[in-house]
């Protein structure tokens, strides 16, 4: 039965000229022209090896205390030294990779997927719907910075979890918002409407044509949000408010180490480094998936 | 336009209010709670035991009864048709409106150095960038706002300290009072929109100086210093305008962070402190102070939009 089809040059020219395959093939090549986003992207995948193997990779034990050894600088024996508690600073901030890169993932995700559903249901059935929608975005945007994660961390008290609902809760809007544009600049082109007078149900319109259409933008903001979330998390958590005392975490260490910052400022400069290493990366990834992608500039603002 | 005006003024009102109704919902969900911790700011030590009687007496005292929404109705009418948000648990019965104006001045100081700051550094030099586009200086600025963006402030801060105060010892450590105590917490709290304002000025610029009227002028023989500063910088300052706004909410967030760091005694500070002390009163009107200072100057950058460009019309 199996019959191979053989397509002739002649009808390969009448195909559509952007298939899947034409488009990989245009990523891949635009990927291979970027050495810079090549390096970020082989540092992604080495970061997030090291953050899911943490605990196995680090010399010592994060938690173990040493009084006698505190504050010691770089050596041989500590890569970057210890920690006012005797704690070596290599392996607090290699596990401090895993809770940053944790919660900052999971976070972005959950309010990718909450904030493009919204978006899409307002952008495409407008009205009451899109108003109300729409206001509810307004009024969580109207919190600025990490106000809103704050308060309510302040009333649900520091944690994981709290913190991963907080990040998410304060972070959807900024999605649905980016989305709900993207479908209206897309719901009157011509496929959408033909998918419509055929008679397509509203979900299957949706869900094949118009969000795999409208979702790079959001992508993209969401690569480099990833980055600023690890910031907000770290301040969060420097204040007190993110992660509780025991959990390794770049900006927790960085809150507790800042009262020895005349006398071991390594303390402080080690997680420091840390989080600016990674919010790099993921600065240098959106922006090269910005511009490999090449969507408008006015769309996705870095900030 | 005078539609639009008392439109958007309405809008603004309502937001603020809503925005104070969450934050108030959000933090007044735990009635028993409440009263505990007042218990123990008032009545007993931090760590005592508060009893039923006490929990009791102080719920009724300041009306934790009531269901959440009529808390709301008279804390707002309160604040609407008295000025007054309350009073605090942890300062002894002192009302919030009195610690938040003492803390508004320091916040407003902070925030507007900043913004200066932003402004001064980040406009010549993204315009900078845009006429060298591509240059070594281009490259480097650029690469030095990636990094800059990258940093977190609060860690940027320490570090300043580190270098300024601890090893040269040239600026004060934290404080407030003289100037000198103002120039790292501004600093600080500067640096990242200053990198985001340099590159929006840069591809806004360069966007600009591709356009037709540009290529008219320099045909017509303008020298490139009046195109440059009469012609391009206009347009060019619109979305960095809109920008400007944003941040300005950044700067107002990333003040809690900062004036934390240098015992700077704002808004931000007064927020950690209370939330530490789970002082609720204050921590509601510190965020819906910190709302409604956001939203007010964005309300001011959208108007402004007319006197840049006078084709935006308002309907």
């Amino acid at each position: 039965m199996s019959e191979e089809i053989v397509i002739s040059p002649k009808t390969r020219r009448m195909l559509p000229a952007k298939s899947m395959h034409d488009s990989n093939n245009r990523l891949y090549r635009e990927i291979a022209k970027r050495p810079g986003f090549q390096v970020c992207l082989v540092l992604l995948g080495l970061l997030i090896i090291v953050a899911i193997f943490a605990p196995y990779i680090s010399p010592y034990d994060p938690e173990a205390i040493s009084v006698r050894d505190k504050n010691q600088g770089i050596s041989s024996a500590h890569l970057f030294g210890t920690d006012f508690l005797g704690r070596d600073l290599f392996s607090l901030t290699l596990c401090g990779a895993q809770t940053s890169l944790l919660i900052a993932s999971v976070s972005v995700a959950i309010a990718l997927a909450f904030g493009c559903v919204v978006g899409c249901i307002a952008g495409y059935y407008g009205g009451v719907v899109d108003e109300i929608l729409s206001r509810c975005v307004d009024l969580l945007l109207a919190f600025p910075g990490i106000i809103f994660a704050l308060a309510l961390l302040a009333f649900m008290g520091a944690g994981i979890l709290n913190l991963i609902i907080a990040i998410t809760i304060s972070q959807w809007a900024i999605y649905a918002r980016l989305m709900r544009g993207q479908v209206i600049s897309i719901k009157n082109l011509e496929y959408v409407q033909s998918a419509y007078t055929a008679g397509l149900p509203d979900r299957r319109i949706m869900i094949r044509h118009l969000f795999p259409n409208a979702i790079m933008p959001v992508l993209i903001l969401a690569t480099l949000d990833i980055g600023h979330v690890i910031l907000s998390v770290a301040g969060l958590s420097f204040l007190g408010l993110g992660i509780p005392p025991g959990i390794p975490e770049w900006g927790s260490m960085i809150g507790a180490g800042k009262e020895f910052l005349r006398t071991a400022p390594l303390n402080v400069i080690v997680p420091g480094l840390a989080i600016t290493f990674v919010v790099l990366i993921f600065n240098f990834l959106g922006e090269g998936l910005r511009d490999i992608l090449d969507v408008h500039k006015d769309q996705v603002n870095i900030g | 336009m005078h539609y639009y005006l008392i439109k958007r003024f309405v809008f603004l009102v309502l937001t603020i209010i809503a925005a104070s109704a969450l934050a108030y919902f959000m933090l007044h969900a735990v009635p028993g709670e409440t009263a505990e911790n007042v218990a123990r700011h008032t009545l007993v030590g931090i760590e005592d035991a508060v009893s039923e009687q006490m929990k009791a007496e102080i719920s009724s005292k300041y009306n934790l009864n009531d269901p959440i929404w009529v808390q709301y109705t008279n804390w707002l009418s309160a604040l609407l048709f008295s000025g007054n948000l309350g009073s605090s648990y942890v300062y002894k019965d002192t009302s919030v409106l009195t610690l938040i104006s003492l803390a508004l001045g320091p916040t407003i100081i902070l925030a507007t150095a900043s913004m200066l700051i932003v402004i001064i550094v980040g406009i010549p030099l993204g315009m900078y960038c845009a006429v060298h586009e591509n240059s070594t200086s281009d490259l480097i600025i650029r690469a030095t706002t990636i990094f800059s963006i990258s940093f977190p402030s609060f860690w940027l801060a320490l570090m300043l300290i580190l270098v300024f105060s601890l090893e040269l010892d040239w600026l004060p450590v934290a404080g407030y009072g003289t100037p000198a105590n103002l120039v790292l917490p501004a600093v600080a709290l500067a640096l990242h929109p200053t990198a985001v304002v340099i590159r929006i000025v840069r591809t806004s610029m360069l966007e600009t100086l591709g356009q037709q009227y540009i290529t008219f002028a320099i045909a017509k023989g303008l020298s490139w210093s009046h195109i440059l500063w009469n012609h391009a910088i206009k347009n060019a300052l619109i979305p960095v305008l809109t920008l400007l706004g944003v941040y300005f909410g950044h700067l107002l967030a990333g003040t809690v962070i900062i004036e934390n760091i240098f015992a700077w005694p704002g808004i931000g500070n007064l927020l950690i402190k209370s939330v530490d002390a789970r002082d609720i009163p204050v921590v509601t009107s510190c965020i819906v102070v910190i709302v409604a200072m956001f939203l007010i100057v964005n309300f001011f950058v959208d108007l402004s939009y007319h006197f840049i460009d006078p084709r935006i019309r308002y309907e």
